[in-house]
């Protein structure tokens, strides 16, 4: 056995491109080859993601023909725990490793048609004049509050938050609950209470897709907001899978800031929200227009951000490793 | 010194029985001085960039380590070795010594004057070891340790969050262990997840370390606990004990610990339930194994110390081209979440 891969990360989240040696997923669709990679490839996800080729933070992607006759290419994303349904941060980094690396044809750099499992996304690559990928800003999925305002009981305590749909659902909740800054040195008891939150909201909310399909109805994770002193800049830590920390802003995460903070009010179409990550790294997110998803009103969010490649890796597996299949400790 | 352009770092990553050993094998600096100690100072002082580069994310990750081979000044030795991992340089590692062994036999990176043996030198000294091979493969790698020994027996403290006074040992490795073995409060080491055992080892390891203080009698510089064992039942039937060691802020080591086994060893027989010559079959948290041995009997100071080995294997999984741009990315130096 033998899997190449090559490692980017994007605000420092790792992504990890498998470009061979892993079989093909069956199916047509992307989700039927979500489902397929689920059931008949899975130990090649943990191969890749847990330790010892990865870690319990590991992230992944896997390219795909794409569903739709004028896609580019189709996309599966990985985590520790399984498959998520879009991935923000993967999207950029993909694009980036797309152009660097000829990893799937592109007619136009400024309008890169991407499958994910969540639905199209539509990517533009700002490029440097030195041939670079400067930036990468995509068109998300439809993005909409669910639930304005949910109060769930946490450690004893009555919480509020939102959940709210950015291609993934996610509960957010106000960091200043816990007096947290949202900085590195937070990141077990954010991961804690992030995974405590999310078990909590999944239990007291259905979530449902209101466009039907019923692969994306799930609560992926929790953010913490940290509203900052200026205006439109703000900190988000996102706890997601298993007990998984994102280095990055969350592309999904961001995305639905912008459709909570549309939805109140705060900002109009085109008006950008700075968001910053636990690490310090920044995306940019605004909504470009409105539009409705199975009676919800909504918004398509447009996510900024940088990648940078890591390294090349070539995987073997010795057949008398007792722990060739990977393990995760978290 | 910054890296001067986009560098590139040829590695091949193996894991000693779930724990990363990277060694770096083409882009490894130039390092001047006499012995590999000086060479890790003058690494330290210059190219530190290179290990929170290759350690930290997200080119590595918490647990990552590994190190680089150079040659040796000594005539008694055949290769140097300089151990990286997120907190700094080594002057020995147990599992980094296994894995790197195992990786510089099996590609050809080092040439042995006895085939099966190997003389290293490390920053911490000589160190020898034995490997047996499976066709090209390396098999197992056998090293011996520093004298260990049994420090203190009975001790305790207040742990509220384990329903009162906690016994514990301490006992030394290479580093000093306390260990803390199943007694009412602490059943077994199933019983703790990987969160419990971050959560409780600092919380542990800060009150023994207000209440006691522990010196080895040949060097008042090795006096300090940092290191927290919680022992309990082998998963498996041919294994004598299972363990799981806490270090760093949040680190659990994925194998079952060198210089804790070691640390173990001395303990069990400082207690007479081992004696010369006997093995120790100790398990990790993830249930790999390692083989320690109570080679010799001997004193460290007034105390009765043993001299142990630990017998380990690796395994390569994977060959990594690591780039770092300084010009372009942001981390390229890495970061770390703890």
């Amino acid at each position: 056995m033998e899997i190449r891969a090559l490692d980017y990360h994007t605000a420092g989240e790792p992504l990890r491109i498998i470009t061979e040696g892993l079989p093909e997923p069956g199916g047509t669709t992307i989700l039927e080859r979500r489902r397929y990679m689920q059931a008949n490839l899975d130990a090649y996800r943990r191969l890749l993601m847990w330790e010892p080729r990865g870690h319990a933070d590991m992230y992944g992607a896997v390219l795909a023909p794409p569903e739709t006759p004028d896609g580019d290419v189709g996309v599966l994303f990985l985590h520790n725990e399984g498959y998520s349904t879009m991935c923000g941060h993967g999207i950029i980094a993909l694009v980036t490793a797309g152009l660097e690396h000829g990893l799937f044809e592109v007619a136009d750099p400024s309008e890169i048609r991407i499958d994910t499992p969540a639905g199209r996304i539509t990517a533009r690559a700002n490029i440097a004049p030195d041939g670079r990928v400067d930036s990468v800003s995509f068109r998300n999925v439809a993005s909409f509050v669910l639930e304005p305002r949910l109060t769930v009981e946490i450690d004893g305590r009555a919480i509020d938050c939102t959940v709210a749909y950015g291609g993934a659902f996610y509960a957010y909740v106000d960091a200043g609950l816990w007096g947290f800054d949202l900085v590195p040195s937070e990141a077990a008891e954010v991961i804690r209470l992030g995974q405590r939150i999310k078990e909590t909201v999944s239990g007291a909310c259905e979530i449902v897709h209101p466009g039907g399909e019923a692969e994306l109805g799930f609560l992926y994770g929790t953010i913490f907001v940290h509203e900052g002193e200026r205006p439109g800049h703000s900190r988000n830590a996102c706890v997601f899978a298993h007990a998984e920390l994102d280095r990055s802003p969350t592309g999904t995460g961001v995305s639905g800031r912008a459709a909570i903070h549309h939805a109140r009010g705060d900002i109009g179409l085109g008006q950008e929200l700075l968001i910053e990550s636990i690490i310090g790294t920044a995306f940019r997110v605004r909504c470009l227009e409105k539009t409705v998803v199975g009676g919800i009103p909504a918004v398509v969010p447009e996510v900024t951000g940088s990648a940078w490649m890591t390294g090349e890796a070539r995987f073997v597996l010795d057949e008398r490793d007792p722990l060739k299949d990977g393990f995760l400790l978290r | 010194m910054p890296a001067p352009t986009r560098t590139t770092f040829h590695c091949i990553d193996a894991h000693t029985c779930g724990n990363p050993v990277r060694l770096v094998y083409r882009g490894a600096p130039p390092l001047e001085g006499e012995t590999m100690l000086d060479k890790q100072q003058h690494f330290l002082a210059e190219y530190d960039w290179i290990r929170t580069a290759l350690m930290y994310e997200p080119r590595g990750h918490a647990m990552m380590s590994g190190g680089m081979l150079y040659p040796s000044a000594r005539d008694d030795c055949d290769i140097g070795v300089l151990f990286i991992e997120t907190s700094g340089c080594l002057p020995m590692c147990g599992h980094g010594t296994i894995g790197m062994v195992t990786i510089a036999v099996e590609n050809g990176l080092v040439q042995p004057r006895v085939p099966g043996r190997l003389n290293l030198e490390t920053p911490a000294g000589l160190v020898s070891v034995r490997y047996t091979l499976e066709g090209r493969k390396v098999r197992t790698v056998r090293l011996t340790n520093v004298p260990s020994f049994l420090h203190s027996s009975g001790l305790s403290v207040d742990m509220p969050e384990l329903g009162g006074q906690l016994r514990f040992d301490v006992a030394y490795g290479g580093n000093f262990y306390a260990i803390v073995e199943p007694q009412p409060g602490y059943g077994d080491l199933a019983e703790l997840g990987a969160v419990d055992i971050v959560r409780l080892s600092r919380l542990l390891r800060e009150r023994i370390n207000r209440e006691y203080t522990f010196t080895h009698p040949d060097d008042d510089r090795l006096s300090h606990m940092r290191h927290v064992m919680w022992t309990g039942a082998p998963t498996k039937e041919d294994s004598d004990g299972r363990n799981a060691v806490f270090y760093g802020d949040s680190a659990i080591d994925r194998s079952p610990c060198g210089t804790g086994t070691s640390g173990r060893m001395a303990q069990l027989a400082a207690r007479g339930e081992l004696a010369e010559g006997d093995d120790f079959v100790h398990e990790s948290y993830i249930g790999s194994r390692f083989r320690g041995r109570v080679e010799a009997l001997t004193r460290v100071g007034d105390f009765s110390a043993i001299k142990p080995s630990i017998e380990g294997w690796a395994r390569v999984y994977g060959h990594n081209v690591i780039t770092v741009d300084p010009e372009d990315d942001p981390f390229w130096q890495g970061f770390i979440v703890t």
